[in-house]
Formats: structure tokens, sequence, C-alpha cells
């Protein structure tokens, strides 16, 4: 335990002899609206004044408060699970075909679990999370938020995502960390970001975002305060319950609560943190009874009625930038009907009829679609075609994604620190120098022309000014041999210096192997079309700097990657059947 | 469990200890945590005439590292906590995006360095936090990713471990995480104050940069004086890398020097040759420093040689090639710290040094590190414990046996 004294009165002699830097009294007592010597025991007083409760009645019953004693919490909804509306003071704020767009995300992340899932099992990617039963809360409180609002996710929140703005594209390229991918290729699947909506980019640990949450609402609260001209914000901050047993979460409310931060605290509650039950995980009245505890304002509400959590987050939202900013408690209740995760089978730890039971008797989805059909603006048949055509868009963008190439091997060393560091440079040249020497002993992506995919090398795109490439060329995988005898090229026909087994392609090469500036076109996705059908094209590492010698006549094309790049297809045409590695290297 | 320690005594006992005269300590030999009087090596460092410290304005001005309108502008005395205080406030006035806030920062911080700032800058930007290292170092993290510049204080380097978390796998990562998004914890700077001052024991006198060392993604400083802290320390609130800033508390009152009034920065990343030599390299930072110097003299006296002086100042990522150079030249090597030994950053720093082709060549002798054992921090054995002036004075003489 850490020694907390803090003796002011010796500190403050001891700091008043030393020489002072920039000012000469010392402050007046601060921020604290309850400090310690504003309270004193006033004789007779029916009430404490410690500093630390300044509100307490005495009392002679020797009584200790239950918690049983405590009613639980309500859970407020509007809609109950046939669909009918039970709040009376209810209005529907949203046009009818609003609300079709609201069920038709929810039916999007449903349908997108569904599939991924699969996809999942058939090894076609690593890994996946599910958010089925908590379409509602998630895509419920996004669509009353505003889009200039933060929000940190834990790992379930699809709906917050796909509400916001985040397409198809968005989240396959994510799932199959291709090279759209936000994330570069270095999260896990379902580790989701963007920088647009506002959305911080998911992160495993758990809880580690509510504190962070707490954090950026203050840094919200203080840019409009040196900026009034800022609108109004708040954060929005997601986690299970299970989190909720984090210190982080504490941590969090506490400090929110004493700093006055706008943001909105939303736990799903959903009945599990993989297997271990609610009952394994707290004993109070769920996580909304600690809100109180922290003294922020808290509401519970009914997680699989859209409207319910609609209504919650509207109000919160107005609550927390009340006042100059405070924080707020939403607990929304939901049943995780799904597996945690595609590494979980919960039929181990819960029965089956349990699953069955909440999917039949209530899920969200099946609710809204009630209240929808109630109303008349929804029928069998609109289901049935916004689920196909659902299905149709997610397997579209599932099979483009995968498609698509993979981000450069250089994306693992950087962003690290803001720049490369030179033990960093130093790393990146070791392995590309390691894979050089054992090209066979790492699975690289080789892709099959008649195209080569230029957009694979995102550096052959976007290389840095005075880039030039190598190329390896061979006859198939083991055989390259820079001499380029034996599949016709040589030397000559690259105008440039041979090094070691590299053709040194200098931009500046004349046609035939460069293309004049008027036939250079960028082709979508940085394709560049060749004749021959078997030559692959594969990378090691990555960029380089022209050698000073060749910079003085180097191309003053605006597009230097290009010609580059048509050079290596034309050597790769004219190499017909054969292996061209192409390494960009100093 | 309660620290029989209070921090009114800490205080106390720190500002008495080092007003006295350098060899005072020496007529009360009772304790192990005082010097034996026939000690010829092991003499309390002087602080008021260690070549370390500028003691006059000339001295002070003299770094290559200042820019010219800094040279040319005034300098004024302060300690190490005044001089941080001057980095803060610096950092407060030309920056509105700048906060600082942890336990106990608004009345000034139980080392003072927050002096005066929450009643200058305001109780928005200067304030206490509850007493928790998470949270605290969660809301720096979330404030650093919505474009603020966050400055936590974590009270002591011992308490940091609860906020381990949120450093290793938020703050380091979160550039990483990103990725195209752009956002990171950059703006973040945590300040700790760190290492043994004769009386802290377990719980307040560790120096725990190694632990940070470790992580790609945090840059990790540890400042040796004034000077060089409030250089340092603007230059980690500007960086927008997460920056980990360790501060010796034993300085804080104790190192006193001429610091340039303007504001300056110095580089991070870059060791300073703090003196030139030929036979031995001695490479260290913070506190140590100050045993290092006073042992290579008694060594170049004692044995005619000449020892190169370095300090790394940021410890990771540490600037190799100044090293390498230097013991390219010397052919010997002592890396020196105050922590343990085992897995430190004195391992970091003598494997590269061996791994580097160039350089193993021109080894002469194994690199010898001379650190703390590899134990907590005893109360009653500190001085057993943190590399004493004989300790390093030992290592250099076998260095040059060897």
């Amino acid at each position: 335990m850490k020694t907390r004294i803090i003796p002011k009165s010796p500190l403050r002699r001891v700091s008043q002899s030393l020489p002072r830097t920039i000012r000469s009294s010392y402050p007046d007592p601060i921020v604290s609206a309850r400090c310690a010597s504003s309270v004193s025991q006033r004789p007779g007083s029916n009430y404490v004044s410690f500093p630390g409760a300044v509100k307490s009645a005495f009392t002679s019953d020797l009584k200790f408060t239950l918690p049983s004693d405590h009613p639980a919490l309500p859970t407020y909804r509007v809609v109950d699970q046939d669909g009918n509306i039970v709040d009376r003071s209810f209005t529907q704020d949203l046009g009818d075909e609003e609300v079709i767009q609201l069920y038709r995300k929810m039916l999007l992340i449903s349908i997108m679990d569904v599939i991924m899932f699969d996809a999942q099992r058939q090894g076609r990617l690593s890994f996946y999370m599910v958010s089925a039963g908590e379409e509602a809360l998630s895509i419920g409180s996004a669509s009353v938020l505003d889009k200039q609002d933060v929000i940190f996710c834990q790992y379930r929140e699809q709906g917050v995502f796909a509400q916001r703005g985040f397409t198809l594209h968005d989240f396959m390229n994510q799932l199959f960390a291709n090279r759209l991918d936000n994330g570069r290729g270095r999260n896990m699947p379902v580790h989701y970001g963007s920088k647009e909506l506002n959305i911080h980019t998911v992160s495993s640990p758990l809880a580690t975002q509510i504190p962070q949450a707490a954090g950026a609402a203050y840094g919200l609260k203080i840019q409009r305060i040196i900026d009034p001209s800022l609108p109004p914000r708040v954060v929005a901050v997601y986690f299970g319950e299970g989190a909720a047993s984090e210190g982080d979460f504490h941590a969090a409310l506490n400090i929110a609560a004493t700093r006055s931060c706008p943001v909105i605290f939303i736990c799903r509650n959903n009945g599990y943190a993989i297997s271990t039950p609610t009952l394994d995980q707290y004993r109070g009245d769920g996580i909304a009874s600690r809100g109180i505890g922290y003294g922020i304002d808290t509401i519970r509400v009914d997680g699989n009625d859209i409207w319910a959590v609609r209504e919650a987050t509207k109000k919160a939202r107005e609550m927390a930038l009340q006042d100059g900013g405070k924080p707020i408690l939403i607990e929304a209740m939901s049943y995780r009907v799904s597996h945690h995760s595609t590494s979980d089978d919960s039929f181990a730890y819960r029965a089956r009829v349990e699953v069955e039971d909440w999917k039949r008797r209530d899920n969200p989805l099946s609710r809204l679609r009630k209240y929808m059909e109630a109303k008349g603006f929804w029928d069998e048949a609109k289901e049935k075609e916004a689920r196909e055509s659902t299905r149709r868009d997610v397997l579209k963008a599932f099979s483009q994604a995968e498609r698509e190439k993979k981000p450069p091997i250089r994306a693992m060393f950087e962003d690290v620190y803001e720049e490369l560091t030179p033990e960093l440079q130093a790393q990146m040249k070791e392995l590309r120098d390691h894979l050089e020497r054992y090209p066979d002993e790492m699975p690289r992506p080789a892709v099959e022309l008649p195209c080569i995919k230029a957009s694979w090398y995102e550096w052959v795109l976007h290389p840095p000014k005075d880039t030039y490439l190598q190329i390896l060329v061979g006859v198939g995988r083991d055989q390259y041999d820079a001499s380029g005898v034996a599949i016709g090229l040589t030397p000559l026909d690259f105008q440039g210096p041979v090094e070691s087994k590299r053709f040194i392609m200098p931009l500046e090469a004349p046609a035939p192997l460069i293309p004049s500036p008027s036939s250079q076109r960028r082709l979508p996705h940085g394709v560049i079309h060749g004749r021959p059908k078997t030559i692959c094209c594969e990378s090691a590492l990555s960029i380089g700097t022209r050698p000073r010698s060749h910079s003085a006549t180097a191309s003053t094309s605006t597009s230097v990657s290009i010609p580059s790049f048509s050079a290596a297809a034309a050597a790769a045409a004219a190499a017909s059947s054969a292996t061209a590695y192409a390494v960009a290297n100093k | 469990m309660k620290s029989h320690l209070s921090l009114r005594r800490l205080n106390r006992t720190l500002a008495s200890l080092l007003s006295q005269p350098s060899r005072a300590a020496i007529v009360c030999n009772r304790h192990h945590s005082t010097y034996p009087p026939n000690a010829r090596l092991n003499i309390p460092t002087d602080y008021s005439t260690t070549p370390l410290l500028a003691h006059s304005p000339q001295m002070a001005l003299s770094s290559s590292e200042l820019p010219p309108e800094v040279k040319n502008g005034m300098t004024k005395r302060l300690n190490l906590f005044q001089a941080i205080n001057e980095a803060l406030a610096t950092a407060l006035r030309e920056d509105e995006n700048v906060l600082i806030f942890g336990e106990d920062v608004a009345f000034g911080g139980v080392f003072r360095c927050t002096m005066n700032l929450a009643g200058d800058y305001g109780a928005d930007r200067v304030f206490n936090t509850p007493l928790t290292e998470q949270g605290i170092m969660g809301f720096g993290i979330g404030l650093a990713a919505e474009g603020m510049r966050p400055i936590a204080e974590i009270q002591f380097a011992d308490y940091v471990f609860p906020a381990f978390d949120q450093l290793v796998n938020e703050a380091a990562k979160y550039r990483y995480r990103e990725g195209k998004t752009g956002r990171s914890a950059g703006g973040l700077t945590v300040r700790m104050p760190c290492g043994g001052v004769g009386h802290g024991a377990l719980y307040h006198s560790q120096s725990p940069e190694s632990l940070f060392t470790h992580i790609p993604g945090l840059r990790v400083i540890m400042p040796r004086s004034p000077l060089q802290a409030k250089g340092l320390l603007l230059s980690a609130i500007r960086s927008n890398d997460p920056c980990i800033f360790m501060e010796p508390k034993i300085l804080y009152r104790a190192a006193v020097e001429q610091v340039p009034s303007s504001p300056y920065t110095l580089p991070l990343s870059k060791a300073e040759v703090l003196q030139q030599g030929e036979n031995v390299t001695i490479i260290s930072y913070g506190q140590p420093l100050y045993t290092c110097h006073a042992a290579l003299k008694k060594a170049e006296e004692d044995l005619g040689i000449s020892v190169e002086l370095i300090d790394l100042r940021t410890i990771y990522p540490w600037d190799r090639e100044t090293v390498f150079k230097s013991v390219r030249k010397t052919g010997r090597c002592m890396v020196v710290h105050e922590s343990m030994v085992n897995a430190g950053v004195g391992a970091e720093v003598s494997a590269a040094i061996q791994g580097d082709a160039e350089t193993f060549l021109r080894l002469e002798a194994p690199v010898t590190r001379v650190a703390g054992w590899s134990i907590h921090s005893p109360l009653m054995f500190e001085k057993f414990n943190i590399p004493d002036v004989a300790r390093v004075y030992d290592g250099i003489k076998k260095l040059i046996e060897y």
C-alpha cells in the first residue's frame, strides 16, 4: 500500500524556502467543490459532516444496509415482446422508411454473422465474433448519436459500425486483413476501426477502452472550452458485463464522475462472459447499481427493444452534455444467442434448449419486425427480399475482399513509432536479406498472370521519389537467374547494370520496355495486363532509393512507379513460363 | 499494510541529508546507509562541484545542442524539480492541448514538480485524479487519441504497475493497431520519479525502465540533470510517440545547476558523450552517471588511463551509433545502472555491442555490467545494492587488466 500521507504544511514551508520560478504566492485552493477544509461538524447537527460523506444523517439504529432490501432497478422498455407499444408517451421519431433502414442494418449484421461464422468453419477466415441477440442494442444506440460523437467499442459492436456507415467492403477488408484493411493486416478479425466514422479501433484487452473513453470525453470538453464554436460532442463506450469486473471499469466511472466527462457508458449485459454466467461474475444488482455508487446517473433498458435503447441513449446524450458535461451509465439487458466466438462452443456450458428458447421467445429482430408488421409497413415478401439481397451483398463483398491482395511486408515495421527508427530500418533490411537468400522458405503471395497485379505491392504504386526496381527473373520457381539468357532477356533490355542475381531497372529505361508517357495509364487497382499465362510475380521487401549516380537522369514522369512496373510486366511478358521476382532494393 | 515511511519523513530527510556538507555523514557510521570513515572511493557525490552539472551560465550555454537564441539568453539556478516545473509551465503556455494530471498534482505534487501550475493555468488543465494508476493512464491515452497532449504523473515509478496494461497493450500499440486511421497515443507523456534515495526500500526505490524498454512503441527517457530534464521533457511532450519520462528522485533537490531560461528542446534517442576517453567506455543514464564520473576520475588518476563517459539519455530506442563508435575506439566497455542486472538495460546494450560485427572485432575485454543485484530493493542494504564508486572503479580496473 502506498504512502499517502500528504504533510501539506511542512512541504509548503520547504517549498517557500526555495527559489520561486513562476510566481511568489502559493496558489489558491483548487478545483474540488468538496474541499476537506470547508467541512466542519456543527454542534448538535443531525448530519455527518465528514469530508467523505457530507449529508449522512446520524442514526441510533444499528442496521446494516442489505442489498436485498432494495428492489432490483427497473428495466425500461417501449415495445413488448409482441411488438406492442407499452410506453404510452412514446411516439415514433422516425419515418417508416428510416425504421426499415434500421431493421435492414440489423438484418445485415445478423446475416453477416451466419456467413462469416461458416466461413471461419471452412477455414477461409481465422476468427470471427458474432453479435446475434445484440443487434438492437448496438444499432439502436448508434442511431441516436451524432456522427461527430466519438465511439470506443469492445468487439461485439458490428451494429455500431454498420449504423455509422462502415460498408460491407470495410468489414470484409478488415476480416481478410487485405491491403485495404485500415489495420494494415495487423489485427485479428473483427478489430474494426474508422477515422471518418469516429470509432476507435477495437482492442482485444477487455475494459481498457473504458478509461480511455473518459479521457477522450474530457478532451472533447476541453476542446470546446478552447473553441466554443465547436459542436457539443459526447463519447460513447461499449463493454460487456464481464469487462465491468475489470479494474479499468471502476477507474473509468470514478474518474469520469470526478472530472465531469461527457461520456455514455453502455454496458451490454448479455448474460455470459465466454462461459461465465453473471452469477459467477457479480452478486450485486447488475452493472447499473454500480453507476449509482459512483454518483453517475444510470438507467437499465431492455436491450432487445430498439426503441427503448434509442429513447434511453437519446436522453443520455442530452444529459451528458448538461452542466458542462457528466457521465451516464446505460445497462442494456440482452441474451447472447451466439457462441462467444468461433473458438467457443457454448453448448458445453449452457443448454441448447435455453438458447433456442431465447431465440424463439424474444430477439431484437423479431421484435422490431413485429412492430413494423403491426404498423403495416413490413411484410413477409419484403422480409424475404431484404434477406436475399443482403445475403447477396455480403457474399459479393466477401469474395471481393478474399481475393484482394495482402498488405506489403513493410507494414509490419511501420507505425510502431511515428518514424522508422534506425533499429527497425536495420531489422527490415535483415529480414529482406533473409527472404532473398531463402526465397522458398517463406510463403509469399504469388499472383498468377495473365495479369501482374501491381496492387499487391503498395510501394510500387506509391513509391518514394527515385525508387527503382530490381527484378529477378528465371525459369520456374527454383531457377531464377538474372543472367536473363535462359529466358531470352539480356541485361541490355533493361538498360541498367546487373548486380548479382538482380537486374536493376532504371526508371529512364527507354522503350520498348517502358511505354512512352502518353501510353502510360494507371489501371484500376494497379492491375497491369500482360500476355503470358504462367508468370507470377512475387515480392520480398520493399523500397529502395536510387543510387546517386542514376538520379541525375531521373525520370521526370510524375508517375514514376508505373513505368517501372510496366517494364516489369513487359519483361515478364517477354519471359514466358518464367518466374519474375520483383524486388526493390537499395 | 502501512508503510512506515511517510512522505513528510522522506522529504525532510532528503532535504536535510542533502543540505549537509558532503562528508558530514561519515560522523555517524552505525547504519549501513552511511559511509565508512576511511573510504577513498565511496565518498558521497558533491553535487556542488561535479562537472556533470553546469555551475556557471557559460557552462550551461556552451552546449552545441542549444539553439542560438537560447545560447544568447539568460540562465537561472534551478534544481531538478524546478527545471521540470519550468518545462511543464512552458508546455502549458505554448500549447492549449497540454493537460497535467495525476495523484496530488493540483497542490504541487509530492515532489513539488507541479507547483503553481494549477493556479497559473487553471483547474481544468492541471488537476487531481482519483487514486487509480490504470485510470490515469487510460484517461491519458484517451485524451491523446483525441488529439490532446496529456502529461500524466505517476506518483512513484513503483506504482506504475496497475497502469502497465494500459501502457503496454494500449499506449504502445495504439498507432500500430489503428494503422490507416492515423490515430495514436503519441501525445502522451508519462512522468514518474524513480530510483533510490537511501531509505525508500521495496516500494519507493524501484527503477523499472527495462520493463518499458522491452516495449516497442514507447520512448523511455531519463535525464541526469536539471538542464537536461528541461530540454528532454519538452522534447518528450512535443514528441508524437508516447514517452515515459523517468525522473531520478534523489536529484530533485540535490542536482542544482544553471539552466537556460528560454524554452529549448534536446534530441530524443540521442546519447551524449560527457567526457572523451581512449581506454574504456562507460555507458549509463540518470543518477549513476555521478557515481561513474567519480569512479573514472579515480581510475584515471590511479591507472593512467582515460575513460569515455556516455549518457544514453533516451534508454529506448537508444543511440547505437554513438555507443558503437565509442566502443570501437576504446575496445573496453561497461554499462552501469541502478536497477537489477538481470534482463536490464545493460543486457540489451552489451548484447548489441557484441552483436555488431565491426564493434565486436574491436573488443579487448568482455562487456561488463555494473548494476543492482537481482534482488528487490532492501531498506538497510541499499548502499550494497546500488552501484557505488568502488564497484564502478573496480569494474574499470578489471577491464583494463583483462
